[in-house]
């Protein structure tokens, strides 16, 4: 008994001190060390930010409307004389979560679809792709003003919209990964032993076609903050006086001769955010699927 | 491969692509029917919703059934599409115009914004791609972190800078409005040069970087070498022998980023004032217009559908191996 738990033990060291290697052989690559850095702070800003920011992001002060940047408000102030640095460090907890929560959308409607319609095949999968087909080919853009036309502005909307419009891709990757695993002996297998459909789908397909759906997720967070960004810059997706980084761009769009700052310094959190993931994403896609090194 | 077998392939082809039309009707439909409310609210717009209203329930009703919402939604969606495929796409809540008269007038701005841009996308991508191919190393590097960035870097915001550098520091161009480069050609190009950049940022990077990539592929093959063992002329080893088989790739990404212009026009259109299409999908998406919303989705598919379809044509003209069957 003790030198089975000491084997398992063993085990577990072993897996954990693996585990770190792929970590550190991950960040070995100067770019992705970078990225990892900038989407670090980032959300710490994120998580932290209403420790980190000097001001509340709705903190009104008429007499320092449209201030220069100084000490006291080192990106300036907006017309309202709101602290436009804080309005970005809180703009950031919202643009992030919008972000991640939409790609999570997106994978809960396109995992299943992908899955059923890649196992089961026939009229399923028929229309799957023809309804993806139809999405991936459209410009997202004007699909998102669709939805948003439908079910209005907002927070929750802007992520349904974005998970929506996102969830193609997904499907369409798990549905390929799909065909090809229900076909390999370890799935043959389990069917011959007896095992549902379900029980092969959750416990033999899924956790094997993970890995591309991994570095997909990565990537469409860049886009799906740039979506929201977009959307909301448009005045059609996160309305004032919530801060996400879209809004914060189009608040200072109106005075940019007077204080362009506040159009300015929120694109720079924009593009790091997007260049980041984008960088790790690639990465990823470099260290789990090895042939496609160097490819791009 | 004769003209006539071209003929027949691009028909069928838009005969292939009806599906596609089908489907981005019915969510453009379900659209309609999913808006919260009375779904008569989607059709008449709420103005002249609350005019009804205030002649009471009985009213609505009229109104309901002289659209024919009382009927069963299959039959509304059938003749939903009658009237699409009559050229009725109704009329603007907002303006009352007939909703094809509205994109009518706006469509050859945005037409003529995104073809000068689709052109200077393509010039500047294949240039630079060849370019940072051909020359590893400094060159090869700005290109490439150029490309990385241009991916990354929303176009509105860029737009937003250029017209701080260009038009408010500077002074050199004007910071929006539009101009038709074809009746004024010196206000109308000053007037075109920073929407064109910044709603090319994207397209141009995603080229750039398609070339670069396949040009290096190409570059390795035997025919090239064999092509400069020959002794031909550098500039016509690298456009007639590499840069035409680098060009397959390559015509996809440019395919697609037709998909991006079309998305691009509508932040671009708001930043410079040009009053497009892509202005008229924002204000009828605050406004929930949907006839206009539902027009320009429309319109949008019939767009990507012909853009695919002049990719798939092109594919054969660089590459007579491919066969249009």
């Amino acid at each position: 008994m003790a030198a089975e738990s000491a084997i398992d033990l063993g085990v577990q060291a072993q897996r954990a001190s693996s585990r770190i290697a792929a970590v550190r052989s991950f960040f070995l690559d100067p770019k992705a060390a970078v990225a990892g850095v900038i989407l670090g702070s980032l959300i710490i800003l994120a998580v932290f930010a209403p420790l980190i920011a000097p001001y509340g992001f709705n903190d009104q002060d008429p007499s320092a409307s449209l201030l220069q940047p100084s000490a006291d408000h080192p990106l300036g102030t907006d017309r309202l004389g709101r602290d436009i640095l804080s309005r970005i460090i809180y703009g950031a907890r919202i643009s992030l979560r919008v972000g991640f929560i939409a790609v999570g959308i997106a994978g809960a409607i396109g995992l299943p679809l992908g899955l059923v319609a890649g196992y089961f095949g026939r009229w399923p999968d028929e229309i799957l792709m023809r309804l993806t087909d139809a999405m991936i080919a459209f410009p997202n853009l004007i699909f998102l003003l669709g939805v948003v036309a439908v079910l209005g502005p907002g927070v929750t909307n802007v992520m349904i919209a974005i998970g929506i419009s996102s969830f193609p891709v997904y499907a369409r990757l798990i549905r390929a990964q799909t065909l090809s695993l229900k076909e390999r002996d370890f799935v043959l297998a389990a069917r011959a032993l007896g095992s549902s459909n379900r029980r092969i789908l959750a416990q033999h397909i899924l956790p094997n076609a993970f890995q591309p759906i991994i570095v997909q997720a990565s990537l469409a967070l860049g886009a799906a903050v740039l979506a929201e960004a977009s959307l909301s810059f448009l005045g059609i997706g996160i309305l004032p006086p919530t801060p996400t980084w879209g809004v914060i761009i189009a608040d200072g769009f109106p005075v940019i001769r007077k204080n362009p700052w506040i159009s300015i310094a929120p694109g720079f959190f924009i593009v790091a955010f997007v260049l980041s993931v984008n960088l790790l994403g690639d990465r990823l896609r470099d260290v789990l699927d090895p042939r496609l090194r160097g490819s791009r | 491969m004769g003209s006539w077998r071209l003929l027949r392939y691009i028909v069928r082809r838009l005969f292939n692509s009806l599906p596609v039309f089908v489907i981005v009707s019915l969510l453009a439909f379900a659209g309609q029917q999913l808006v919260p409310g009375d779904p008569i609210l989607a059709i008449i717009g709420e103005g002249e919703f609350a005019e009804l209203a205030s002649g009471g329930q009985a009213a609505i009703e009229a109104k309901r059934h002289e659209l024919g919402l009382d009927r069963p939604v299959i039959i509304q969606y059938l003749s939903y599409m009658e009237r699409l495929a009559h050229g009725d796409f109704g009329r603007s809540f907002v303006t009352k115009e007939p909703v094809l008269r509205m994109i009518g007038d706006r469509l050859p701005i945005t037409l003529k914004l995104s073809l000068i841009t689709f052109t200077v996308n393509i010039g500047l991508g294949l240039v630079l791609g060849v370019v940072a191919a051909l020359r590893p190393g400094f060159t090869d590097f700005v290109a490439t972190t150029w490309s990385v960035l241009g991916v990354a870097t929303p176009n509105f915001w860029a737009a937003i800078l250029l017209i701080i550098v260009f038009s408010i520091k500077l002074g050199w161009l004007p910071t929006s409005g539009w101009v038709d480069p074809f009746t004024d050609p010196k206000s109308g190009i000053q007037h075109l040069i920073l929407p064109v950049i910044s709603l090319g940022l994207f397209g141009s990077a995603t080229i750039m970087r398609q070339t670069r990539s396949a040009m290096l592929e190409v570059l390795r093959q035997d025919y090239v070498t064999t092509a400069r063992a020959k002794g031909l002329k550098e500039s016509r080893v690298i456009i007639r022998h590499a840069l035409k088989n680098a060009m397959l790739p390559v015509m996809t990404i440019i395919g697609l980023s037709l998909a991006g212009l079309i998305a691009g026009s509508v932040l671009i259109e708001r930043v410079f004032a040009i009053p497009g299409v892509g202005r008229m999908a924002i204000d009828a998406t605050t406004f929930r217009d949907y006839p206009v919303i539902q027009a320009i989705v429309l319109m949008s598919t019939a767009a990507i559908v012909i853009a695919n379809l002049v990719t798939d044509v092109a594919y054969g003209y660089l590459d007579p191996r491919i066969q249009y069957q």
